[in-house]
């Protein structure tokens, strides 16, 4: 029994994930190694580009701990300051950057007019919490909109409508999906308990990207990012397997 | 032997599902009888949300024996033959969808004024079957307001090691009508019927508890929480938290 969530083109048919069926233990396995693999090929694709070596190497970082098998707290610790270190840095490879002063992040009201570009709004989301500079109450509430229009459509859409409520243009966009997890990546990272709606969400969003991982491989930054986020998404799922005394 | 009390102004919606089965069973052992029942059947191939195709039960929801000659087992559902037993009226609908033009026209006339709701997964009730007047009650599987949405049990195990039950009516907003009755529950050791059985029981516990609220207060549904409008929207649980969860 594979890993199922990742073999067909999410994009192209999504899974609505109701009544999984329960496949025993093994399950967490077949999660892990489906992880590690993609780690694995995003870490070798990187390899073989002239990137700087700052870059590559965080990816490769937390890539190298993540394939300790035995996944130890120790070599989880050890990933998640690497992250921290990094975004402390700001070197992800991509410059997450305020694009205009009209703020989309204020576009919250249904009411309002106007288009929010998924892109835009993730770019300045991500600015502001890698900075520190985030307010608490509308990276919530983004977070919120942006999970609830996942789960329901499975899909991001290239814009929205103002409060992220209608969504419109293209829906392949991969940067788009990638952006989307590294958002919730990170957020979980910082934030003191573990949101399991977030982490689930995650999840899902990672399981469509990997199903058209291949897509990425021509995009090195989108590859560190992705890499990134799965290794955090692991991390977290790992901490809970082991308070389940798997 | 329990006494059979038939409640005149409520009616039942059922689809062939566990949690239907498990309600029935549960009002029927309890003595409570609604006027009617409307049965949604899946004439589809396909299973439906909410449907299982290999027996889910263990023997502990289902009869041990029937004592019902093999002619009419053949001929009825488990859920007919119940409702037989026990001289239910019910109805059988052509359409498993809720908010068919149908199952409204056959709610719209019938005299009950609240119906118990239990239908296929995945499906909520639209503007024109909550505008015909009547109430519909529904358990919510998840203590509320705390938990509201879907495989709210999953991450409740996950987070506070129990599970719930709420009972409330139906609103164009989803699971944020007035709670009625709310409990928790400890999670039962095996949790692998969590889907089918074990959420089913737990709101089975709680119909019933409604039931006897709304009897012992004069025939008045009243609030065990008037304002459930705050809480966390949950989604389908990934099947990975799904495994720990259930491994937990």
């Amino acid at each position: 029994m594979k890993y199922l969530y990742t073999l067909r083109n999410q994009l192209e048919e999504p899974h609505n994930y109701m009544y999984a069926k329960f496949q025993g233990s093994n399950f967490i396995e077949h999660y892990k190694s489906d992880r590690l693999s993609k780690l694995s090929i995003l870490s070798n694709k990187m390899q073989n580009r002239s990137l700087s070596s700052e870059l590559i190497s965080s990816v490769r970082e937390v890539a190298r701990y993540s394939f300790d098998k035995r996944l130890s707290i120790y070599s989880i610790n050890d990933a998640n300051a690497a992250v921290q270190k990094m975004t402390e840095n700001g070197c992800f490879g991509i410059k997450f950057v305020v694009i205009n002063n009209s703020s989309v992040i204020d576009l919250i009201d249904r009411k309002q007019s106007g288009r929010i570009y998924s892109f835009a709004l993730l770019n300045q989301l991500l600015h502001d919490v890698l900075k520190s500079s985030a307010d608490e109450k509308k990276t919530n509430f983004w977070i919120n909109r942006f999970i609830h229009q996942f789960e329901v459509t499975k899909k991001i859409f290239e814009y929205y409508s103002p409060g992220l409520v209608k969504g419109g243009g293209a829906t392949d966009l991969i940067y788009n999906y990638v952006l989307v997890s590294f958002f919730l990546a990170v957020t979980l990272e910082y934030q003191g308990s573990l949101s399991l709606k977030r982490l689930s969400c995650l999840l899902k969003v990672n399981d469509l990207i990997g199903s058209v991982s291949t897509q990425l491989f021509q995009e090195p930054v989108l590859m560190q990012i992705f890499g990134l986020s799965l290794a955090l998404e692991l991390s977290k799922s790992t901490q809970l397997v082991g308070g389940s005394g798997d | 032997m329990t006494s059979k009390r038939v409640f005149s102004e409520i009616g039942l919606i059922l689809a062939e599902t566990t949690r239907s089965d498990v309600y029935l069973e549960f009002l029927v052992n309890e003595g409570f009888l609604p006027a009617f029942v409307l049965v949604m059947q899946n004439k589809a191939n396909n299973a439906l949300p909410g449907q299982v195709v290999t027996d889910p039960l263990g023997g502990i929801v289902q009869p041990q024996f029937e004592i019902a000659p093999q002619s009419f087992r053949d001929k009825y559902s488990l859920l007919e033959r119940k409702l037989l037993e026990n001289d239910i009226e019910y109805e059988i609908s052509p359409s498993h969808d809720i908010n068919a033009e149908v199952n409204i026209q056959i709610l719209k006339r019938r005299p009950e004024f609240v119906f118990v709701y239990s239908g296929y997964g995945g499906v909520f009730l639209r503007a024109p079957i909550l505008a015909i007047g009547k109430k519909f009650l529904h358990v919510h599987g998840g203590y509320l307001p705390d938990y509201k949405g879907s495989t709210c049990n999953y991450f409740s195990i996950l987070t506070d090691g129990k599970i719930g039950a709420s009972s409330i009516f139906l609103t164009d907003k989803l699971d944020s009508g007035n709670v009625i009755v709310r409990r928790l529950f400890a999670p039962p050791k095996d949790k692998r019927n969590m889907d089918h059985l074990d959420d089913s029981i737990c709101r089975a516990k709680v119909l019933i508890e409604t039931l006897k609220k709304y009897l012992a207060d004069s025939y008045c549904w009243n609030f065990e929480l008037e304002d459930n409008s705050k809480g966390e929207m949950y989604y389908i649980i990934h099947p990975l938290l799904k495994h720990i969860a259930i491994l937990n």
